[in-house]
C-alpha cells in the first residue's frame, strides 16, 4: 500500500523534472545498459577489510564475477573473505533491474565534483532493494557514489573511482560502507590473552557496527566467459 | 659445570617417568588431530557462526597452522603439570632417594647444585616444547597442510596470511619456554622444602590450576590481582597471533615471568644453602 | 701425628631437643676412629655436621687444620663418606654412579681410577648392572667405592655394617682393615655395637644423649683386666663410710648399705673380698663384668 502511494508520488515528481537536458529515465537506462554489458570479469584485486571486530590484512587475489550475482575471491589456496551479501559488491547488483521508477534529484556536488543525483525505486522486488540513490557523472556516464537501502542488510554505501575501465563502467577502486552485527565468543572458550591488561581501547563498541571494504582493481579481463564450476566450489566451501 | 649439567640430564633422561610427558604430549596432539580430521569442519562452523552470518569465508581454513594453534591452546596450560613432574623431583626426589646427602658431601657448592638442576630442568622443558612443536605443528602441517590462519578471539576475528605465520610460532614457542621456566623455578622452590617428590609435584600442579582459574574468572576482585599472577601471563604466547602483535603487553608479561623465575630461583638458592639436610 | 678432622664445641638443637652438646673431638691421621653410641645418641647429627650437611648452632669443624664453612667446601675433597643407608641412584648402573660422584668431586678423575676402586671393593665385573639388582652388601661396597673415588684421606662411614648379613659384615670389616692398613686411609666409623668398634677401631668416642662420655685409644679404654665388680651384702649401714676411708677408696664407684661397686683389676678381687670379710661385711654375691661393656650397657638401659 505504502509503496504504491510512494511510487505514484515519485512518478509525479519525475514528471515535474522531465524538463532536464537528458531525462532521468534516459540517463538511468543508459548507465544501466553500460553497466550490464559486463557479463563477467576476472580481476586482480587488493582487498582491505576494515571492521572493528576483524583484523584481516590486505588480501590479494583474483576476483571472479559473473552476472548476475556470482562472485568469488580466489587467493591461490589461501582463505578468502567476502561479505555474505555480496550482492552489494558490484554496481550491477546495486542497480535494480526490471521496471523501476527513477526520480531526478537534480545536480549536486560531491567531493568537489558536479554530479547528477537519481533516486531509483524498483517496482517489483529486486534483490531486497528498497531504494537506490545514485550520484552520476553525466559526461562519462559513470556512477561514483551510491546509497542503497535494503530490506535486510541496512544501508550500503559505495564510493567508486574510475580510471582505466570507464568504457565498461568498471571502477579501479571501490569502497563499500556497510552495517554489521557484533561478533562475540564466550571468553571461557577462547581464553584470551590481553583482556585483563588492555581493557581500555577494546570495549565500548556499539551493538551495530560499521564496516568498510575497499577493493582496488588492478586489471580486468572482461567478458571472456567463466565456467560456473569456479563458483560452485566457493558455494560448497561456505556451507 | 657443563659436566655436572650433562650428568644431571643423563640422570633425568635415564628415568622412564621423564618420557611420560613426551608420550602424553604426543597422545593429546594425536587425539586432537584425529578429532579435527573427523569433526573439524563442524567445530569450525560452530565457532565461526558470528562471522559466517555476515561473511563468506572460503578456502583451506582447517589447515595445519590452525590445528596446531588449537592443540597449543588446549595443551600449553597442561605442560606445566608435566614440567612439575621433573622439576619438582630435582631436589626432593634426591632427598627421598637418599642420594642428596651424598651429593652434598662433595666439594660442589649447594648454589651450583641448584643452578645445575635448574638448567637441566630448563633444558628438559625446552626439549618438551620442541617436541610439542614437532607433534603439534610439524605433524599438523603434514596432516593438514599450511595456509592462512584464522584466530577467533572472544571479540575479534583475526586472519593471518600464510607467510606471516611461521615466525609467530617460533616466537610463541620461545615465549612458552619462558613461561615454563617460571614453572621450573616454582617447582624447584617447593622441591627444596620437601623430602619426597610427590609433595612439590602436586603442590606445583595445584598452584598452577588454582591460579589459572583465578586468572580466567571474570570477577572484579580477581581483576585486581590478575596482573600479578604468573598464570595470567603464561598465555602471552597467544599475543603473537594477534594483529598487530601487542608487543608492550608481551614484554610486560615476559618481564613478570622472568621476575618470577629469577625470584623463585634466588629464593631456592638462599633457602637451600641454609637447609639442614636430614633426609 | 696431625689432626685431619677436629670438632670444637659442636652443639646442635632441634627445637628443644639438644642433639649434640658441646662436643669436641680430634681425629689424627692413620686412626680408625670409632664413634659409639646407641641409636639417637647424636651420631648421625654429629657426622652430618662434620660433613656440612647440618649447620651447627655453635662450634666449628676443622678439616686438615682449616676452618670448614659453606664458603670453604673444597675442603670436602679430603673426605669421602657414606651416611646411614648406602642410597645411590638405583636406576643407574654402578658405573654411572661412580661417574656422577667423580664429577661432583670437582677433580679430574681418570677412568682408570673408577676401575681401581671397583677392584678394591670387589665389584669389578658388576659395574654395568643397575644398582637395584645389587645385594645390600654390594650396595654398601659400591657406597664405599663412591666414597673412595676421589682418593680422600679421610673416610667417614656411618653404620657401615648396619643391616648386613654376617658374610657382608665380614667383607666390610676386611675392606675397612685393608683401607686402613694398605691404603693408609684415616677412617671415622660409627656404630651402636661395642664389639664392632672394638674389633675395627684404634680410637673411640662414646656418645650419649649428644654428649661425649669418654674418648681415647681402644686399647686403653678396653683394658682386658679392668673389671667392674658389684658386691652384694647383708645390710650394713657402716660399710660405705668405712670404705671411703680405706685403701680401696679410689676404686669405689658406688656404695650403698646393700651393694658396693668397684672398678679394679681382675687380680685384686680376692683381696677386696678378704678386706670386706675381715671388717665384718657379710658378702652374699660377687659379680664381675667387663668394664666398658657394662658401662655401655648401663647407657643403653636408660
Amino acid at each position: 500500500m505504502i509503496r504504491k502511494k510512494l511510487t505514484t508520488l515519485l512518478a509525479l515528481l519525475a514528471l515535474a523534472t522531465a524538463a532536464q537536458a537528458q531525462t532521468a529515465d534516459e540517463l538511468f537506462a543508459t548507465v544501466r545498459t553500460k553497466v550490464l554489458q559486463v557479463k563477467d570479469y576476472v580481476a586482480d584485486v587488493n582487498m582491505k577489510i576494515d571492521v572493528a571486530f576483524m583484523q584481516v590484512p590486505m588480501l590479494k587475489g583474483k576476483l571472479y564475477y559473473k552476472a548476475p550475482d556470482k562472485m568469488k575471491l580466489e587467493r591461490n589456496g589461501g582463505i578468502s573473505i567476502l561479505p555474505r551479501k555480496n550482492i552489494n559488491m558490484t554496481l550491477s547488483n546495486l542497480i535494480p533491474t526490471g521496471k523501476v521508477t527513477v526520480i531526478d534529484m537534480g545536480n549536486t556536488t560531491l567531493k568537489d565534483k558536479k554530479l547528477r543525483l537519481l533516486k531509483v525505486v524498483p517496482d517489483e522486488d529486486n534483490n531486497g532493494i528498497v531504494l537506490t540513490k545514485m550520484w552520476l557523472d553525466e559526461k562519462e556516464l559513470l556512477v561514483t557514489h551510491t546509497e542503497t537501502t535494503t530490506f535486510n542488510d541496512g544501508t550500503v554505501i559505495m564510493d567508486l573511482d574510475y580510471k582505466n575501465y570507464n568504457k565498461y563502467g568498471l571502477p579501479d577502486k571501490v569502497k563499500i560502507f556497510m552495517d554489521l552485527k557484533e561478533y562475540k565468543l564466550p571468553k571461557g572458550v577462547t581464553m584470551d590473552y590481553n583482556d585483563v591488561l588492555e581493557k581500555t581501547d577494546k570495549d565500548k563498541t556499539a551493538k551495530k557496527q560499521k564496516g568498510t571494504i575497499e577493493i582496488k582493481y588492478l586489471n580486468y579481463t572482461i567478458n571472456k566467459g567463466i565456467p560456473d564450476a569456479i563458483f560452485a566450489a566457493a558455494k560448497k566451501g561456505s556451507e | 659445570m657443563i659436566k655436572l649439567l650433562s650428568l644431571e640430564l643423563y640422570k633425568i633422561f635415564k628415568r622412564p617417568r621423564t618420557f611420560i610427558s613426551f608420550g602424553l604430549v604426543t597422545a593429546i596432539a594425536l587425539v586432537i588431530q584425529l578429532a579435527m580430521t573427523a569433526g573439524g569442519k563442524d567445530f569450525l562452523s560452530f565457532g565461526m557462526q558470528g562471522i559466517t552470518e555476515q561473511f563468506d569465508v572460503n578456502g583451506n581454513i582447517l589447515n595445519g597452522y590452525l590445528v596446531a594453534y588449537l592443540i597449543l591452546q588446549s595443551l600449553l596450560i597442561h605442560i606445566p603439570l608435566l614440567i612439575a613432574l621433573v622439576a619438582g623431583d630435582t631436589l626432593a626426589g634426591e632427598a627421598n632417594m637418599g642420594t642428596l646427602r651424598l651429593v652434598l658431601t662433595r666439594p660442589v657448592s649447594r648454589s651450583e647444585l641448584v643452578l645445575v638442576k635448574f638448567m637441566a630442568s630448563i633444558i628438559y622443558s625446552l626439549l618438551l616444547i620442541i617436541w610439542l612443536a614437532a607433534v603439534a605443528l610439524l605433524l599438523s602441517i603434514v596432516l593438514f597442510g599450511t595456509g592462512d590462519m584464522i584466530n577467533m578471539k572472544s571479540e575479534t576475528f583475526i586472519l593471518l596470511l600464510k607467510n606471516d605465520i611461521p615466525w609467530r610460532y617460533f616466537a610463541a614457542f620461545g615465549f612458552a619456554s619462558l613461561a615454563m621456566s617460571s614453572i621450573v623455578s616454582l617447582a624447584m622452590f617447593l622441591s627444596a622444602f620437601a623430602e619426597n617428590a610427590i609433595g612439590p609435584i602436586v603442590a606445583t600442579m595445584g598452584i598452577v590450576v588454582v591460579l589459572t582459574i583465578l586468572s580466567n574468572l571474570e570477577l572484579p576482585l580477581f581483576n585486581l590481582i590478575k596482573p600479578y599472577l604468573f598464570t595470567t601471563h603464561m598465555i602471552g604466547w597467544k599475543g603473537f597471533f594477534d594483529d598487530p602483535v601487542p608487543y608492550a603487553a608481551i614484554t610486560r608479561s615476559a618481564g613478570v615471568l622472568l621476575s618470577y623465575t629469577a625470584g623463585l630461583l634466588l629464593a631456592t638458592i638462599l633457602y637451600f644453602n641454609k637447609k639442614d639436610i636430614q633426609s | 701425628m696431625s689432626a685431619i678432622l677436629e670438632a670444637r664445641g659442636l652443639t646442635k638443637k632441634f627445637g628443644e631437643r639438644v642433639a649434640v652438646n658441646d662436643l669436641n673431638l680430634t681425629i689424627n691421621r692413620g686412626q680408625v676412629y670409632g664413634l659409639l653410641g646407641q641409636n639417637g645418641a647424636g651420631k648421625s647429627t654429629l657426622i652430618r655436621m662434620l660433613l656440612g650437611l647440618i649447620f651447627p648452632d655453635q662450634g666449628e669443624v676443622y678439616i686438615n687444620g682449616s676452618h670448614f664453612t659453606p664458603r670453604n667446601r673444597r675442603l670436602l675433597a679430603h673426605v669421602g663418606a657414606i651416611i646411614e643407608r648406602p642410597d645411590l641412584y638405583n636406576y643407574l648402573s654402578g658405573w654411572d654412579n661412580l661417574r656422577i660422584f667423580a664429577a661432583l668431586s670437582k677433580q679430574n678423575i681418570p677412568t682408570a681410577r673408577l676401575h681401581e676402586v671397583l677392584e678394591m671393593v670387589g665389584l669389578a665385573g658388576r659395574e654395568k648392572d643397575k644398582v637395584k639388582t645389587y645385594s645390600l652388601g654390594m650396595k654398601q661396597r659400591l657406597g664405599i667405592a663412591v666414597a673412595l673415588i676421589h682418593d680422600p684421606e679421610l673416610l667417614i662411614l656411618d653404620e657401615p655394617t648396619n643391616g648386613l648379613d654376617p658374610q657382608g659384615i665380614a667383607e666390610i670389616r676386611k675392606l675397612i682393615q685393608m683401607l686402613s692398613m694398605q691404603q693408609g686411609k684415616t677412617i671415622l666409623l660409627s656404630s651402636h655395637l661395642l664389639y664392632e668398634v672394638e674389633q675395627m677401631a684404634t680410637h673411640m668416642l662414646i656418645l650419649h644423649k649428644g654428649r661425649k662420655i669418654t674418648e681415647g685409644a681402644v686399647k686403653e679404654l678396653i683394658d682386658p683386666d679392668e673389671t667392674i665388680v658389684e658386691i652384694d651384702m647383708l645390710h650394713n649401714a657402716a660399710a660405705p663410710a668405712m670404705l671411703a676411708t680405706s685403701e680401696w677408696k679410689q676404686h669405689v664407684t658406688a656404695a650403698t648399705p646393700a651393694q658396693i661397686t668397684f672398678r679394679v683389676n681382675n687380680r685384686q678381687v680376692p683381696a677386696i673380698n678378704e678386706y670386706l670379710v675381715k671388717n665384718g661385711v657379710q658378702v652374699t654375691r660377687i659379680h664381675a663384668k667387663h668394664s666398658l661393656e657394662n658401662y655401655f650397657l648401663t647407657l643403653t638401659n636408660d
